[in-house]
């Protein structure tokens, strides 16, 4: 299925999964998003379905799956129940080849999925497949992996990462001062420029990057969501934020879409 | 030595020590002989953080340190410096959570040493004090008539 426009990929930053009931100038952004937006299908790459492996969900209808603890009741009884798209799963593992891809059927969508596209297609009648990071393999891995999803974006399938550029659990439970003043900040200000001139070498070095990085992204899950976003970047696309900033606390939820 | 060596024989050591470690934690060991535990836990390290006596930064760590074994079997040559930081920053924020600057680089044989260090420690202070069972306080003729009546009912 050919569409005359390719889709836009997309990088948002989920934050925490109470905003799954919107009403903050992120939701918002993600649901302009999806209003103009309208894909056929989606294949989500989500920071929270961090595995030992590569995997794809090929359920028919995958299951809502409530990946935290200490949050209101709500939460767990909320459910996103899009159908799933076996076939999606099936071309998703052909273009992955030579990695081996798992297609999996007891995975669902997580929290970094459906906080998001509650939002963003609230009447869940969109297929939606979900496909892991492999924990084992190392930045550039997910970056060209990426890449081989590219003709996805001209059949319909909206791709869309879901992470934080900053996520620092400990600094979000703590009161820790000890960190450099003004540190996220200037990481996130250090992606904008980065993602604005192209510099995708050192978006995927982001180890390199210095203290700020290193608070910043301690742990490479949510991180790496945007390294598929940027995977799937075509010459002559332009990043556009959709929405920016830093909020402090650990936690940055920059969202972009590349088109 | 090689780090897949290295770390074959230090997760050998931890898997003896995680066994050990249950065994001291449970208040009745004898239970897994009969039981084959349907709790959905993934190994003895992850019952072994339910119980307790591991954190979820350690718990992490081995975990990780399992996930690099992985890789360098199927590929002696593989990197597994990007596991190793991220073990290395469960590992030390587990002990200080505002450990988050660390400009030395990190150690998989150290994490290794320090969570086999722990976990004898751990495993000689369960063994001298013995987590408590759990003992009903309902008297045995209580019991006794609850069962009795229950048969009434369901024979009724």
């Amino acid at each position: 299925m050919a569409s005359l426009q390719p889709l836009p990929v997309a990088f948002i930053g989920h934050g925490n999964p109470n905003n799954v009931f919107g009403g903050n100038r992120y939701t918002d952004a993600w649901a302009a998003f999806g209003t103009a937006v309208r894909p056929r299908a989606i294949l989500v790459v989500s920071a929270h379905w961090y595995v030992g492996a590569t995997r794809v969900t090929a359920a028919a209808h995958p299951r809502t799956v409530h990946d935290f603890a200490s949050y209101r009741p709500a939460l767990f009884a909320f459910t996103y129940p899009a159908p799933g798209d076996p076939v999606l799963a099936h071309r998703v593992r052909d273009l992955l080849t030579p990695t081996h891809v798992q297609l999996d059927e007891r995975w669902g969508f997580d929290h970094g999925a459906w906080a998001v596209l509650a939002n963003a297609y609230p009447a869940a009648d969109i297929p939606v497949v979900q496909l892991s990071i492999d924990r084992t393999q190392p930045p550039a891995f997910h970056y060209e992996l990426a890449a081989r999803l590219a003709p996805l974006r001209d059949e319909g399938v909206l791709i869309l990462a879901s992470g934080n550029i900053i996520h620092n659990i400990e600094i979000l439970r703590s009161d820790w001062d000890g960190a450099p003043a003004g540190w996220e900040e200037r990481f996130a200000s250090d992606v904008d420029h980065r993602l604005a001139r192209g510099d995708h070498a050192g978006l995927v070095a982001y180890d390199r990057l210095g203290p700020d990085a290193t608070l910043a992204v301690p742990t490479p899950d949510h991180y790496l969501p945007l390294l598929y976003a940027l995977g799937l970047q075509r010459s002559g696309e332009r990043v556009e934020t959709l929405v920016g900033g830093a909020d402090g606390d650990g936690l940055g939820m920059l969202s972009i879409a590349i088109r | 030595m090689t780090l897949a060596q290295t770390i074959d024989r230090g997760l050998d050591e931890l898997d003896g020590l995680f066994a050990a470690a249950l065994s001291a934690a449970v208040p009745n060991p004898a239970a897994f002989t009969f039981s084959e535990l349907p709790l959905g836990f993934h190994g003895l390290r992850d019952l072994l953080f339910a119980l307790g006596v591991l954190n979820e930064g350690e718990n992490e760590a081995a975990l990780i340190v399992g996930l690099a074994r992985e890789r360098l079997r199927h590929a002696p040559d593989a990197e597994v410096g990007h596991l190793a930081k991220e073990a290395w920053y469960y590992l030390r924020t587990s002990i200080d959570p505002t450990w988050q600057l660390d400009p030395e680089p990190p150690s998989i044989p150290a994490i290794l040493a320090y969570l086999a260090t722990v976990l004898g420690e751990r495993i000689a202070a369960l063994t001298a004090t013995p987590p408590p069972g759990f003992t009903d306080p309902t008297p045995t003729a209580e019991r006794r008539t609850l069962l009795q009546r229950l048969r009434t009912k369901s024979s009724s």
